[in-house]
């Protein structure tokens, strides 16, 4: 078999970016908990400048590489994947960053919802962990399953956040339209977080297998 | 930073009363790949032959301009071409090794005939270089034996160790897969990614895909003329010049 | 299906090619068949180990001749091959322009002149001054072997190839060195086959010999005596009036027809075995 040194080099690089992106997203999405702190706001922050700085050079990264050393197959798609992998992660922090914004513009969280808050972002850290393991050990038995169950977690807190405020009656509506913001995002994020898995496993697969 | 190994200035060269290459300036940085492309007749092969002086032994070429090889000019006066040619090793198109040496004497003839004669440093290098462009498991038990009796992919790789032996600090490639099938082009193409650690690395390719794969650098000659020279991945992603983005596109030549 | 005129145009060519064939063949066959049939009466031990015997007794050899021929032969090479090889090197190699041409018209001449010429000036040069010798002899066959080593020479290292030349030079090798070492090795089978080639040529020579070394019957002691040769053996004999002698004669003629062509065979199983490359 003859290796081919380069295009494994890259491909090994492009993966190193991609698990550099994974640490500055978890970064980012840690943080949440800590809000409304200063310091949390600008780590949130900083993690939304660098994933986009991050996503434009495995853009580039992956353009050359298919330029110069035609890949096909698992490689190739792996290259592709990586692409839209970067992206999402760059709308990941996006959409944190949307949330350190809402959370500013409530003077007080309830208790109810911070805890929910608090259990939503720690759900979303395992689904990354669940992609990130998945990657690097290049196994993909149960990811699909894990990320379902996870996500339906996410989703679960979003309706009970949904029926908790419905009977509020002593917050301000600009509070509650907020709060349902920051929740709502957290579901996306959540589901974001599948399309990471799903985008992972049509790498390995070549299959297309929707999480939701 | 880089460093600049050949540094070309102005290269003009005349066949007879036709100009082949016009006022070629390129800086070719040390211990890299760096691919010269083209369509066919474009000047590659001349300008490479410029850059070690072989163009000299064919009758009817004139050359004009500079090539300086660590800031020294080859084609200064004080300058012996047989040093320039030790220095700046070549391989070619087709595969030619000496038909009528054994695969030892291949690898050394260039030592033997400036004079060296120490069989131990001989032997040496015949295994070292061997061992360099991964033949010497294919051919150590048959070193006596004819040249050419080795595949082609092995005719390519002793003539590589045939240019390595005289230690050059430059290698020159003529189009050195073109004759070979894919497998043995793929491990030609291997191996010169390993050798850039030691050796400034030149090759003339008009196979796109090559230079994309393999070199750090690529330059684009059409008819005559240097349209453009950079980092490879610019070349092949965002070229700057219309002639040389309708090259890679396959769009010419 | 009716023939077209197109095939019958054909048919009249391919028939016509056979007739002319034959008309070639015929008297090659007949010279071949004649000197088979009657040389391989006398085509004995005795012919190739024994000298001459006396006119009055059957039997005899030519050994004479066959010493002499080898020693002329030897002398003839001794010159030819270095002057011819190194004419044939220098005209494929260094030699550009008008004097390359007139040297290979000379050449030309050379290899055109009838062999009886080079005799007389071996005679001229050789001969009177030393009298007959397998020297003279040898200067003659020499003089007619020059060309003739010189073009296969010319032609074994003008089918060098290009990319050969140049791989020697890009490793920084002088133009020399270059030239003996790599082209004249790569060339190394065919100048050698038209060393041989010329050597078959100049070997049936007869007509420089007679004036050269005489021809008599006692195996030369040294190059200096004269010496007879196996075609002026057969020229001798068969001139002769005697039946035993003309026998003789006929057997040398096969003996020399065998050894020419065991060195044109020779020289292409040479060349087949080498032509690996």
């Amino acid at each position: 078999m003859i290796e081919r040194k380069i295009l494994e080099e890259k491909i090994r690089n492009l993966e190193n970016m991609l698990l550099k992106m994974y640490s500055i997203t978890v970064r980012g999405v840690q943080a949440i908990v800590d809000l409304p702190s200063d310091e949390a706001f600008k780590i949130i922050e900083e993690s939304e400048y660098s994933s986009d700085i991050l996503n434009w050079e495995i853009f580039e990264e992956a353009i050359a590489t298919i330029a110069t050393q035609q890949p096909t197959a698992k490689d190739l798609r792996f290259i592709v994947m990586t692409t839209t992998i970067a992206a999402v992660h760059e709308r990941i922090n996006d959409l944190a960053l949307d949330i350190a914004k809402a959370i500013k513009k409530i003077d007080d969280v309830p208790v109810e919802l911070k805890s929910s808050i608090k259990t939503a972002v720690e759900t979303i850290l395992k689904m990354l962990e669940v992609t990130k393991n998945a990657m690097v050990a290049h196994s993909f038995i149960n990811v699909h399953d894990k990320l379902g169950k996870l996500d339906d977690i996410v989703d679960g807190i979003f309706r009970d956040t949904l029926d908790f405020l419905e009977g509020k009656k002593d917050i301000s509506v600009r509070t509650v339209m907020n709060l349902v913001m920051i929740l709502r995002d957290l579901e996306r994020i959540g589901d974001l977080v599948g399309k990471i898995g799903a985008r992972l496993i049509y790498i390995e697969t070549g299959k297309m297998v929707p999480i939701k | 930073m880089v460093n600049i190994k050949v540094q070309v200035e102005g290269l003009s060269v005349w066949y007879r009363d036709k100009q082949i290459l016009r006022d070629i300036c390129i800086l070719i940085p040390e211990k890299k790949i760096t691919a010269v492309m083209g369509p066919s007749g474009c000047g590659k092969t001349t300008f490479l032959k410029s850059l070690n002086r072989l163009i000299e032994i064919h009758e009817g070429f004139k050359v004009y301009g500079k090539v300086l090889l660590d800031g020294k000019n080859i084609y200064d006066p004080d300058v012996d071409p047989m040093d320039i040619r030790a220095r700046i090793g070549m391989v070619f198109q087709k595969p030619n090794p000496f038909p009528h040496l054994s695969i030892y004497d291949n690898v050394v003839v260039g030592l033997k005939l400036r004079g060296i004669t120490d069989k131990k440093y001989l032997d040496r290098i015949v295994r070292e270089t061997l061992e360099k462009v991964g033949l010497w498991d294919e051919v150590k038990d048959r070193l006596r034996s004819s040249a050419a009796k080795l595949s082609g992919g092995q005719q390519q790789r002793l003539c590589i160790a045939r240019a390595l032996a005289l230690n050059p600090e430059v290698l020159l490639l003529d189009e050195p897969t073109s004759a070979l099938d894919p497998l043995a082009a793929a491990k030609i193409e291997n191996l010169l990614v390993d050798l850039k650690k030691e050796y400034t690395i030149i090759i003339v390719t008009h196979n796109i895909q090559q230079a994309a794969r393999i070199s750090d650098y690529a330059a684009f000659l059409y008819m005559g003329r240097l349209i453009e020279f950079g980092e490879t991945k610019d070349i092949f992603t965002n070229p700057k010049n219309e002639l040389t983005e309708k090259y890679v596109e396959g769009k010419i030549g | 299906m009716r023939p077209s005129l197109r095939s019958l145009t054909d048919k009249f060519y391919t028939a016509f090619a056979i007739f002319a064939f034959l008309i070639l063949i015929i008297p090659l066959l007949h010279i071949i068949l004649s000197i088979i049939i009657n040389g391989i009466k006398r085509l004995d031990l005795e012919l190739i180990t024994s000298p001459p015997k006396s006119l009055l007794g059957s039997g005899g050899g030519i050994l004479h001749a066959i010493v002499g021929t080898a020693m002329v032969v030897f002398i003839a090479m001794l010159i030819s091959l270095p002057l011819g090889f190194f004419v044939g090197l220098y005209l494929a190699e260094f030699a550009k322009g008008k004097f390359a041409h007139f040297l290979r018209t000379l050449i030309s001449v050379l290899a055109g002149i009838p062999s009886i010429i080079a005799g007389v000036f071996a005679y001229t040069v050789i001969v009177v001054v030393y009298g007959f010798s397998a020297l003279a002899g040898g200067f003659a066959l020499g003089i007619i072997a020059i060309p003739y080593v010189a073009r296969s020479t010319e032609e074994a290292l003008g089918s060098v190839p290009m990319e050969i030349k140049e791989a020697g030079f890009s490793l920084g090798i002088e133009r020399w060195k270059v030239v003996l070492f790599i082209d004249v090795g790569y060339a190394k089978s065919r100048i050698i086959a038209g060393f041989l080639l010329a050597l078959a040529r100049v070997i049936g020579e007869t007509a420089p010999l007679l004036i050269t070394i005489l021809g008599g019957i006692n195996i030369p002691s040294n190059i200096f005596s004269p010496a007879n040769a196996i075609p002026l053996v057969i020229y001798q004999y068969a001139l002769s009036p005697f039946g035993i002698w003309h026998n003789i004669a006929w057997s040398a003629a096969l003996l020399l027809m065998i050894i020419v062509l065991v060195i044109n065979l020779g020289v292409r199983y040479y060349l087949k075995i080498k032509a690996i490359y």
